[in-house]
């Protein structure tokens, strides 16, 4: 599958902020969770999160044939 | 055609599965959280309950130490105070007691609490369930030894902490593991729609096209031109101003079925269905409708357009096809018809090209285009074919007589009865209008005999006033095949005490497929009721000579296109020569039909033709006239020449 971009501005910019606010939760509040598991677990989610800001594809519309770019 | 489109229309699959997977990650992450956060909260209680055991033990370890006489107050109150102070560090107290005595040590609990705490553990069956008092949870833990029962009640933290600890990571899991049940959720749910898609496509795909040639098939031509024609009335249509039906039936294709197989029909099939296909191009499009007919819809296709794809179709099919190492040419008939000057829909598209095909068959002509002014509009087909059983039942269907003549005397020698339908809203209809309807109706029998018994009832009025004319009935082969008809005419005829010498069948025969063998007993027993036999329209149909000697009928009725050019075509004179030559071998009556100038009947007479009937004496007449004809002097057409 190509990576195409299958993601709407705003679905993208939500995606950007919640990646951003999850990356940085999991990279500065090791205290606060206290779970080395739990921070690799958000760390990847943020990262994909991230990923699709950038890219502006996700890779799980891309498997289910979404694609909310059109509308 | 509806249910395909509602097959390949149904969307709601996906959402539904989307929504059937979030809820289950809902559910599933709800149970996960409650049971972590109850296990956890659990194992806390029993860390907490052992470590108070502990507790309870270090006190009946030291009171044990004590001499007896060395129990009191002082001591155990320090005993139990040291315990409290080095390992409790919450809202606690020790209450150890004896039958007699009873020590207390508070640590940050009040009297009150203490003494409501002491009742309520002596109420509660174990000290797995933590008690609850004033927004606090306290645990306990009782011990006994010897006289001792020492009590130990603590309030508890484990909760709360787990609560603090435990619920910040489950909520960050929970989200987690709904994060993933949700990609699962759209993938899953896209996988199934998808497939479910296909499947949906694939049916779709078969119910609308046919196995063997790949063509669509019937439904899809419906579904196709549902679609095409009239105003829109959904988001499928695609309405066309006009275009051409053609229908494509291929001449041969039975003999080559029957002489070479069914696999060389398929083979035929095939090919043929390859060669059209080529000749088309969409938006046109080729349908098998079954059998040997294939349906051809051209959307924007002109009748000239139409005409010019027809004799390509033809060429094409007339060109020699392989099977089995033998040349085959199927030939094809084509009827066309045009949306919307000459029908508006799909039925009536089909039944236009339909009956302009039929046409080209009987013609040999390739193709035909439908033609609305020779053919009825097949609406009033329709409607006349549904008005028909109502006709028989209200007697609409009435009986015209036309006299047979004696070409000697002019005396009336018998009656011709001719059907007409009294149509309420078209009139008289003649037998020419929907004879055909009633042979194709499956009402034929019934109408035979329906005829039958008119005219049965009409000659025993008849007879009963003295006017013994024989009345001749038509009655088609279908109406042979009647198993029950001899005995039909033998009730009447006894019913209605007519002889049966003034009943005459009169066979009409324009097909020649029906079984001789069968007609000739059915013919037989009607003979045998001593009812005469006529051949009508002799020298025409099924009147061959073979027909002729097998039937052993009683009179040859002559037809009239043998007549009307009588004194110019000599080819007919003879003919008329030989029949009455042959009458007179077999011993039979001849009667001359559709004499119309005195000039003919004169010839006839003269070639020894004895009886005729034509407009020259009486047009066909309703009873009451015919009844004033017979009773008038006779010979009623003694000046006929």
């Amino acid at each position: 599958m190509a990576i195409t971009s299958n993601l709407n501005p705003i679905d993208r910019s939500i995606r950007g902020v919640i990646g951003i606010c999850i990356m940085a939760f999991a990279l500065f509040n090791d205290n606060l969770i206290g779970d080395v598991f739990i921070e690799i677990l958000l760390g990847i989610f943020g990262l994909l999160n991230l990923i699709s800001l950038f890219s502006g594809w996700c890779p799980v519309y891309q498997l289910a044939g979404i694609n909310t770019r059109k509308h | 055609m509806q249910q395909i489109a509602k097959i390949k229309q149904d969307k709601s699959v996906r959402p539904r599965l989307i929504w059937a997977c979030l809820c289950v990650a809902l559910l599933v992450s709800a149970i996960y959280v409650t049971v972590s956060y109850r296990l956890t909260a659990d194992i806390t209680v029993r860390s907490e309950l052992k470590a108070m055991g502990h507790i309870t033990s270090l006190v009946s370890n030291e009171l044990s130490q004590l001499k007896s006489q060395a129990i009191d107050a002082e001591n155990v109150d320090l005993i139990l105070s040291e315990i409290l102070l080095s390992a409790v560090n919450s809202p606690a107290f020790i209450t150890v007691s004896t039958p007699e005595q009873q020590w207390h040590k508070n640590l940050l609990i009040s009297s009150n609490q203490r003494s409501t705490l002491l009742q309520l553990v002596a109420e509660a069956e174990d000290n797995a369930e933590p008690i609850e008092l004033d927004d606090n949870t306290f645990l306990w833990q009782q011990r006994r030894i010897g006289q001792y029962q020492i009590t130990f009640v603590q309030q508890t933290q484990a909760l709360d902490l787990t609560l603090e600890f435990v619920a910040k990571r489950l909520l960050i899991t929970s989200i987690i593991v709904f994060w993933i049940a949700v990609w699962l959720a759209l993938t899953l749910a896209s996988v199934i729609a998808r497939r479910a898609q296909q499947v949906n496509e694939s049916l779709a795909y078969i119910a609308t096209h046919d196995s063997l040639t790949g063509l669509p098939n019937r439904l899809h031509l419906i579904e196709l031109l549902e679609n095409s024609l009239g105003p829109v009335t959904d988001d499928t249509d695609t309405p066309v101003d006009e275009g051409c039906l053609l229908i494509v039936d291929l001449d041969r294709f039975k003999e080559v079925n029957d002489s070479f197989g069914y696999a060389a029909g398929d083979t035929l099939l095939r090919e043929v269905a390859r060669r059209v296909s080529g000749l088309i191009s969409a938006p046109a499009e080729l349908i098998r409708t079954g059998g040997d007919e294939f349906i051809i819809w051209a959307p924007d296709y002109t009748i000239e357009r139409a005409k010019t794809l027809s004799l390509e179709i033809v060429n094409s099919c007339n060109s020699p096809i392989l099977i089995n190492g033998l040349t085959v040419n199927s030939g094809a008939s084509i009827g066309i018809s045009h949306y919307p000057s000459q029908a508006e829909d799909t039925a009536g598209l089909i039944v236009c090209a339909d009956t302009a095909m039929h046409k080209a068959k009987a013609m040999r002509s390739g193709w035909q285009v439908y033609d609305n002014k020779k053919i009825a509009d097949y609406k009033d087909i329709l409607q006349l074919r549904a008005e028909l059983s109502d006709a028989l039942a209200r007697q609409q269907i009435i009986l015209y007589y036309q006299p047979k003549v004696d070409l000697a005397t002019g005396e009336i020698t018998g009656a011709e009865a001719l059907c007409r339908w009294q149509h309420p809203r078209l009139g008289l209809l003649g037998p020419g209008e929907f004879i055909d309807l009633i042979e194709h109706s499956g009402k034929v029998q019934e109408f035979g005999r329906y005829i039958i018994a008119t005219a049965a009832a009409q000659a025993e009025q008849w007879h009963s006033e003295g006017l013994l004319v024989p009345i001749a009935i038509n009655l088609s082969p279908y109406n042979l095949l009647d198993p029950g008809l001899a005995d039909f005419i033998g009730e009447t005829l006894q019913r209605h005490e007519i002889p049966p010498q003034f009943i005459e069948i009169e066979l009409t025969e324009n097909e020649t497929c029906i079984n001789i063998d069968y007609i000739q007993s059915a013919l037989a027993q009607i003979r045998k009721l001593g009812v005469s036999l006529a051949i009508d329209d002799f020298g025409t149909g099924m009147s061959s000579l073979a027909y002729l000697s097998a039937l052993r009928v009683n009179v040859l009725k002559i037809d009239r296109t043998f007549i009307c050019d009588l004194t110019t075509n000599k080819g007919h004179r003879a003919i008329i020569a030989a029949a009455v030559t042959l009458s007179q071998s077999f011993g039979c009556d001849m009667v001359a039909e559709g004499v119309e100038t005195q000039e003919q009947a004169r010839m006839l007479y003269d070639m020894g033709c004895r009886a005729a009937q034509g407009f020259l004496f009486a047009r066909p007449m309703p009873a009451e006239a015919f009844h004033d004809l017979l009773t008038q002097q006779q010979p009623q057409f003694s000046n006929a020449f």
